[in-house]
């Protein structure tokens, strides 16, 4: 069964595309098919991974090609459907659909057309708008990046409020699977703080903390990902323990 | 307790009223620590334990907390017993207050802690 899983904190700069291209990674070495989709209009994620095609997120969600041909290879195992500006225009028809159920829906009967993936993982961009909702209603899981500060838990605790009306719709389950602590540097004390609160609220669906690394930036400007730019790096071995934590969530709940 | 090891980084808990909104903080069993998790940390130990020991003084970019609280803790009788509880203690909240990773992560690697360790007990 395809596991949807979408990436999401209010606050930008909390390691979300990072996440999403590298936990993707890691699941298609592990010979997993993945299939990313950007849902955010600054299209980082194709920029990322080095992909350029015609047909964009924004194609699929207006309906204007089948989903197929919005998708495209990245890597061995890893397909992606980008991300554009025009995503900001879809926003804009979608709110003009003038009925609210079906416009944020659109990505889940869309996405039934598109069958043979293990994962399928979403990058929102940090704001609530239709687009991003499509993904909430999509999605099954949620994966929440915060960085050590105090408006990335704001904007966590934004995602756990919208949690709290998208996930319990009565034909829709969403749950938090995880939360990723990102640019974690343990002499900071205000990073200590942050992973106790965290670790107060979250216990049990806390992953490793994704240590502070350059070399994950340094990557997205090679396009490549961390394990194919630096793979003894820190980023490199905190991503793969990201990647086995998020398959055993898979084999727990089995 | 001086005034700066009072101050806080963080001023206000955003998840405070996270509770009385609904929220279910995790269970029991979520809080318990796996039994994969009980070995992960007690393999971690043991590589810790197992690391060559460097003679050198600790580097100026060690963390400073760590080392002054390092240098009050109690000693014990024999080496090895001491390697275990120090190794306990080091990883503990006591070292690091508030902390709630895995404190061998704390260091950079496993050597660097075997260093610490090493330069302490041999001071």
């Amino acid at each position: 069964m395809t596991r949807v899983i979408t990436v999401l904190n209010f606050k930008g700069g909390t390691g979300k595309t990072t996440t999403v291209v590298n936990l993707a990674a890691g699941l298609a070495l592990r010979n997993a098919r993945v299939l990313c989709i950007d849902m955010d209009a600054q299209g980082n994620l194709g920029t990322w991974l080095g992909v350029k095609h015609p047909y964009s997120t924004s194609d699929l969600l207006l309906g204007h090609v089948e989903p197929e041909r919005c998708i495209t290879p990245a890597r061995k195992h890893l397909d992606v459907i980008i991300g554009d500006r025009h995503l900001m225009r879809a926003e804009g028809k979608l709110w003009r659909m003038g009925d609210d159920r079906v416009a944020r829906r659109v990505l889940h009967y869309t996405m039934k057309e598109v069958n043979g993936y293990d994962y399928i993982i979403m990058d929102c961009a940090p704001s609530y708008s239709l687009v991003t909702e499509n993904a909430l209603l999509y999605a099954r899981e949620l994966i929440v990046p915060v960085s050590m500060d105090y408006l990335a838990m704001v904007g966590s605790r934004q995602v756990i409020d919208t949690l709290k009306t998208v996930g319990y719709l009565p034909d829709h389950e969403l749950e938090l699977t995880l939360v990723v602590p990102t640019l974690y540097y343990h002499r900071l004390r205000k990073d200590r703080e942050v992973m106790a609160m965290l670790q107060r609220y979250f216990r049990g669906r806390i992953s490793n903390p994704i240590r502070s690394n350059v070399r994950l930036a340094e990557a997205a400007s090679h396009q490549q990902t961390i394990y194919e730019y630096a793979p003894h790096s820190h980023g490199a071995e905190d991503y793969a323990r990201l990647v086995e934590r998020v398959v055993k969530v898979a084999e727990d709940n089995q | 307790m001086n005034e700066k090891s009072d101050r806080r980084a963080i001023g206000h808990d955003p998840f405070a009223d996270m509770e009385a909104d609904g929220w279910e903080k995790p269970s029991a069993e979520e809080v318990a620590p796996s039994e994969e998790e009980e070995m992960e940390k007690a393999a971690e130990l043991v590589e810790m334990s197992e690391a060559p020991p460097v003679a050198s003084a600790p580097s100026p970019a060690m963390d400073v907390e760590a080392t002054t609280e390092l240098a009050s803790a109690p000693k014990t009788e024999t080496v090895s017993f001491t390697e275990v509880i120090l190794s306990d203690w080091l990883f503990s909240d006591a070292a690091h207050p508030g902390a709630s990773y895995p404190r061998l992560r704390d260091f950079p690697t496993s050597q660097e802690a075997a260093k610490l360790l090493h330069d302490w007990l041999h001071s």
